[in-house]
């Protein structure tokens, strides 16, 4: 018999999937933009890190702030933005899943859980605005 | 059954730390940096003050390197949804080796020893 039975090392079954399986709903598009956005706030973190990085450099970092009001890093921005804003709204949504809090008995509704997360977000974001916005 | 022990449990709460931490304040941030700013409400000079505090940097550090870990997670799974199976037994090594030296990185930085 000429079986290929030398070869027993197993091997993983991989479904035969079309690779823009993504595109063909949009709870599915959805999914795979939250997915590939955590690669898009990562990018973002490295300006933060820019920033920490040029602290010591008064003239570098003027430059670097200089263009962030370019065109292009607006642009940039506010696709990152976009991106945020998805994995907020996922992650508070998904929040009741994961957290199952209790009073006594009763368990706290999961508008609650996620209400308080969104609560948190707003006083949190109002927070850092008031830090930074110039006082006229 | 023999069970493969896996370091799942492991990464998945830096993932999900990362995932709250960033879904609380990065739309603020990406706000500031990226609009604010450039429209004249935020002064470079603020921004400068507060990333030389030493609390600003602990605290950003901690978002820079949560976020890597976030993005690793997410990504070494997506990949290979996307079509990247070849690359299924290294994805972890990168994702997860790269999110460890860039927050390494991080905090070396943040504490200005580099």
């Amino acid at each position: 018999m000429t079986i290929a039975s030398h070869k027993t090392k197993r091997r993983e079954y991989v479904r035969a999937m079309p690779t823009t399986w993504w595109l063909q709903r949009p709870s599915y598009l959805r999914f795979m933009l939250r997915e590939l956005g955590s690669g898009v706030l990562a990018a973002y973190a490295l300006l933060l890190l820019r920033m920490l990085q040029l602290a010591g450099d008064p003239p570098a970092f003027t430059q670097l702030m200089l263009a962030l009001t370019r065109p292009v890093s607006i642009v940039l921005h506010v696709v990152a933005l976009a991106f945020a804003l998805l994995n907020s709204f996922t992650t508070f949504q998904l929040a009741p899943r994961a957290l199952k809090l209790h009073r006594g008995e009763e368990q706290i509704p999961d508008h609650l859980v996620s209400g308080a997360h969104y609560l948190a977000w707003v006083v949190i974001s109002v927070g850092l605005l008031a830090l930074v916005l110039v006082r006229r | 059954m023999r069970r493969t022990r896996s370091s799942e449990p492991l990464w998945w709460i830096p993932f999900a730390g990362g995932m709250m931490l960033d879904a609380l304040v990065l739309p603020a941030l990406i706000l500031i940096t990226g609009i604010l700013l450039p429209l004249g409400l935020v002064s470079p000079e603020t921004l400068h003050v507060l990333v030389g505090l030493p609390v600003v940097r602990v605290a950003l550090a901690v978002l820079i390197a949560l976020t890597f870990f976030h993005a690793a997670h997410r990504l070494r799974y997506a990949l290979v949804e996307l079509g990247l199976h070849a690359l299924k037994p290294v994805l972890p090594w990168l994702c997860y080796g790269g999110a460890v030296v860039g927050s390494a990185y991080t905090l070396l930085v943040a504490f200005r020893l580099i």
